[in-house]
């Protein structure tokens, strides 16, 4: 045997679509579910339209969410913990800008009391005060932890640069904020916004009958009322350029460069998440193998594009030795630079195509990823046959492709450059 | 109920196939039987640090990386203080990269001092990013070596200080590839869309004809049993709030008392329905965050109590109040229904985790090192505790002179 030469490599497969159905209740409210009979376990994701994006206030949206298995009209705090202790149930709660979510992995054979359970959170809560006053306590408290790293302090001043004072993508708040959250505030903000024709389940794993049933049961009460006018925000940013949070003890600078992104939705997006690879989208790429591997300024380096509804960011983010930050920035905007003018060799783009290819296969691994990608895919008006489309996109995508992209999207003098640091 | 194979090569690597047609892809999983407990005292964070080489290129592939991500695969790895794990999860059809790959830097890595020069800084900066840079980040490096006076767990994977980090030589890389990077020192397991006897025959094919290293392991010094309270105050910390640590020797990864200890852990803090939870945050108001756990060792391990506290609590309150805690389990009563919540939650996790097939490569891996790959199946039996058995436990687990204490205070 020859080790010299490596083992023939085949195409990566076109990923197999799992059929999705769907079902709606007399309230409005869908109902999308991926079924896998060989699963014992099944997941629930109930979106929901709050989020940061519209709120009366700052960390309204976040707290109203964590709060609800924090005290229904039937059970206390402790009683619902209980239920899904008990029964081996985690329940989590994601709180994004304009959708968020409430999640449950669950067993089958206690789908009845689990599920009844998520659906009395989602219609019942009362936001008892004296829960209140704990979650505020403890969410200060991880407040002041956060504004301790770097890496925070980077990422807000980033955004907030980006997005400006009043946009909410901007994420502003202050520590009083935590205290004038109030049950009130909470209660009518809940009461305004969940309403079924403005809601999905999602459901994944085994969902036989039963579980359809329970759901359809459990949440056929739920109210179904227009939803009010939202306020719409304008996006003013502040000049792009240099932006220094000072924290003297440090001994790593976080480093974010980036500026406004490329949309899911956008032509480009495709090409964009190519070029976007090729400069740090993985473990080999040129920030990576400059940065790390040729230099070891930093334990790592990773650029991403990050799509909202109405906008979009894209960034370089990394924590270096404090004494090389300068030098990283430089070797940052010399990479960019380099994308710029020199195109892509063909074997990068094929590995980075190829890498690509494999991490959209990985996103679609099984009943559980597909439900995840879909239910992303379906905030955005699409379904999964986006990935179909986007392997396609891949294969014709050209050295040429990803330097225009370069020049479009990542032009020096639009880069706003965040450090925190000493 | 998981189905596998395990064969033994005749260079003494140990294979483990599990068939999984649910996905497209297989998780190659390699795991070596060496962690920071076989490092010496003086030259801590090589397992770790050798880790990052293994990423350098061997003998007839100078970039393992690129290979991977050409086929469309992914790859990481960790080091703890028993071990040192690999995995790749590629397209099955592409599964002989993967074993190209993990066989030719098992059989010869390539020693290079420019990856040496570079690998010993992307660790002094990680070593920087989770300890020095991260509030709380330290306190393992103080609380270990308060636990442990003669086992190596009395240091972090990452190394005691960042000195032994800079100081490391190519000679010393070179002489821990040779101990333990060979086949009769791992364990590989496979898991994912491809028969048991084709990933055998291919196993055979890329990893039999590398050498065994027939090396004598030194055994890990023994932890002598610990006589009498120990106290630590670790003082002006740039955190937002103090914070209390207290841990006690329990029992090793495959003793009975591992099982009782996990079990006393999720009755105090497994859960927003746990009585840590319920007494220490929502009810007193003590603590921001508390909680019980075990480190999970191979070696005789901790059992460990973490708390933060709430503003304006004093210190000796919040200790108190724990030990308050301790002497509750240990006199009243634990109820049935709490201890089937336990069991409860128990089997569920062990259901969540066989839903992924790289998940069950290196659970088949780790039950194996542990010496019951059978445990993966029947892990469920041994959390079957009596009532009383807790408790005798606890009484024993929780005597003050097996406790050391750290208070990690804020700067006034």
């Amino acid at each position: 045997m020859n080790r010299n030469i490596e083992p023939p490599i085949t195409e990566i497969s076109r990923p197999t679509l799992w059929e999705h159905r769907q079902t709606k209740l007399s309230n409005g409210l869908d109902i999308v579910y991926l079924h896998d009979p060989n699963q014992e376990v099944f997941k629930i994701d109930v979106i929901v339209p709050t989020g940061g994006y519209y709120q009366p206030q700052p960390i309204v949206a976040s707290t109203m969410l964590s709060m609800l298995n924090e005290g229904t009209r039937l059970h206390t705090s402790t009683e619902i913990a209980e239920l899904f202790d008990y029964h081996g149930a985690y329940v989590d709660f994601n709180c994004g800008m304009h959708k968020s979510e409430i999640n449950m992995i669950s067993l089958n054979k206690y789908a009845r009391e689990t599920i009844r359970m998520v659906a009395e959170m989602v219609l019942e809560s009362i936001f008892p005060r004296k829960e209140l006053e704990i979650y505020i306590r403890n969410r200060k408290q991880q407040h002041l932890v956060n504004i301790e790293k770097t890496a925070y302090l980077a990422r807000m001043e980033f955004i907030y640069r980006l997005y400006g004072d009043t946009h909410p993508y901007a994420n502003r708040f202050t520590l009083e904020d935590f205290d004038r959250v109030t049950p009130d505030i909470l209660m009518k903000y809940y009461k305004e916004r969940f309403q079924a024709s403005h809601c999905r389940i999602m459901l994944c794993g085994n969902i036989n009958d039963t579980v359809i049933r329970e759901v359809s049961e459990a949440f056929a009460p739920m109210s179904n009322l227009p939803l009010p006018d939202t306020q719409l925000f304008d996006i003013h940013p502040y000049a792009p350029g240099r932006y220094h949070v000072t924290k003297p003890d440090a001994v790593q600078t976080s480093i974010r460069i980036g500026k406004a992104g490329v949309s899911l939705l956008d032509e480009d997006y495709t090409n964009f998440q190519l070029l976007n690879m090729v400069l740090g989208g993985y473990f080999g790429s040129r920030l990576m193998s400059n940065i790390r591997e040729e230099k070891g300024y930093t334990y790592g380096i990773g650029s991403y594009n990050v799509t909202m509804p109405l906008a979009a960011y894209w960034m370089i983010a990394t924590d270096v030795n404090a004494d090389q930050a300068e030098a990283t920035i430089e070797e940052c905007m010399k990479e960019i630079r380099r994308l710029q003018t020199e195109p892509v060799p063909e074997e990068e783009l094929h590995l980075v195509k190829s890498y690509f290819n494999g991490e959209l296969l990985r996103e679609l691994d099984g009943a559980f990823a597909q439900s995840d990608a879909l239910k992303h895919k379906l905030n955005y008006g699409i379904d999964n046959t986006f990935y179909l489309r986007t392997i396609d996109r891949i294969r014709t995508c050209t050295a040429e492709d990803i330097m225009r992209m370069a020049n479009k999207y990542l032009q020096p003098e639009d880069m706003y450059i965040v450090t925190a640091g000493k | 109920m998981i189905k596998y194979t395990r064969h033994t090569l005749d260079n003494g690597l140990t294979v483990i196939c599990n068939t999984d047609t649910s996905t497209p892809f297989v998780s190659v999983n390699i795991l070596y039987k060496v962690g920071a407990k076989n490092e010496d005292p003086n030259r801590t964070g090589f397992a770790h640090l050798f880790e990052h080489l293994m990423f350098g290129g061997s003998k007839h592939i100078p970039n393992y990386d690129y290979h991977v991500q050409k086929a469309g695969g992914d790859n990481n790895a960790f080091t703890n203080n028993d071990y040192t794990n690999y995995y790749i999860t590629i397209p099955a059809s592409n599964i002989e990269t993967a074993l190209w790959l993990e066989s030719d830097r098992m059989m010869a890595l390539d020693f290079s001092q420019k990856s040496l020069d570079v690998q010993r800084n992307v660790v002094i900066e990680e070593f920087k990013q989770r300890y020095f840079n991260n509030p709380y980040g330290d306190l393992w490096l103080k609380l270990r070596p308060l636990a442990y006076k003669v086992h190596p767990y009395q240091w972090p994977t990452i190394g005691k200080n960042i000195d032994h980090i800079a100081g490391a030589t190519l000679e010393e890389v070179k002489d821990f590839f040779h101990r333990f990077y060979a086949p009769d020192n791992a364990i590989l397991s496979i898991s994912g869309n491809i028969t048991d006897e084709k990933a055998l025959e291919l196993v055979k094919k890329w990893f039999g004809d590398i050498a065994p290293a027939n090396y004598t392991r030194q055994a890990v010094p023994v932890e002598p049993r610990q006589t009498e309270e120990r106290r630590l105050v670790s003082e002006h910390n740039k955190v937002p709030a103090d914070a209390i640590y207290k841990v006690y020797h329990m029992g090793d990864r495959r003793s009975d008392n591992f099982y009782a200890c996990d079990i006393i852990s999720d009755i105090l803090s497994n859960g927003q329905s746990s009585r840590l939870y319920i007494n220490l945050i929502k009810n007193g108001k003590l603590f921001s965050e508390i909680d019980a756990y075990i480190t999970g060792d191979m070696d005789p391990g901790l059992f460990v109590f973490s708390g933060k506290l709430s503003e304006g609590v004093a210190i000796e309150e919040a200790e108190a109040a724990i030990q308050s805690e301790i002497n509750h389990f240990i006199e009243d009563p634990i109820t049935e229904r709490e201890l089937q919540k336990v069991i409860n939650k128990t089997d569920a996790r062990i259901s969540y985790s066989e839903i992924n097939y790289q998940n069950k490569s290196a659970n088949l891996a780790f039950f194996d090192y542990l010496g019951d790959i059978e445990l993966i199946n029947s892990e469920s039996k041994r959390y079957q505790v009596p009532l009383d058995t807790l408790k005798q436990t606890a009484k024993e687990l929780f005597s003050i002179d097996n406790c050391s204490t750290l208070w990690y205070l804020k700067e006034k």
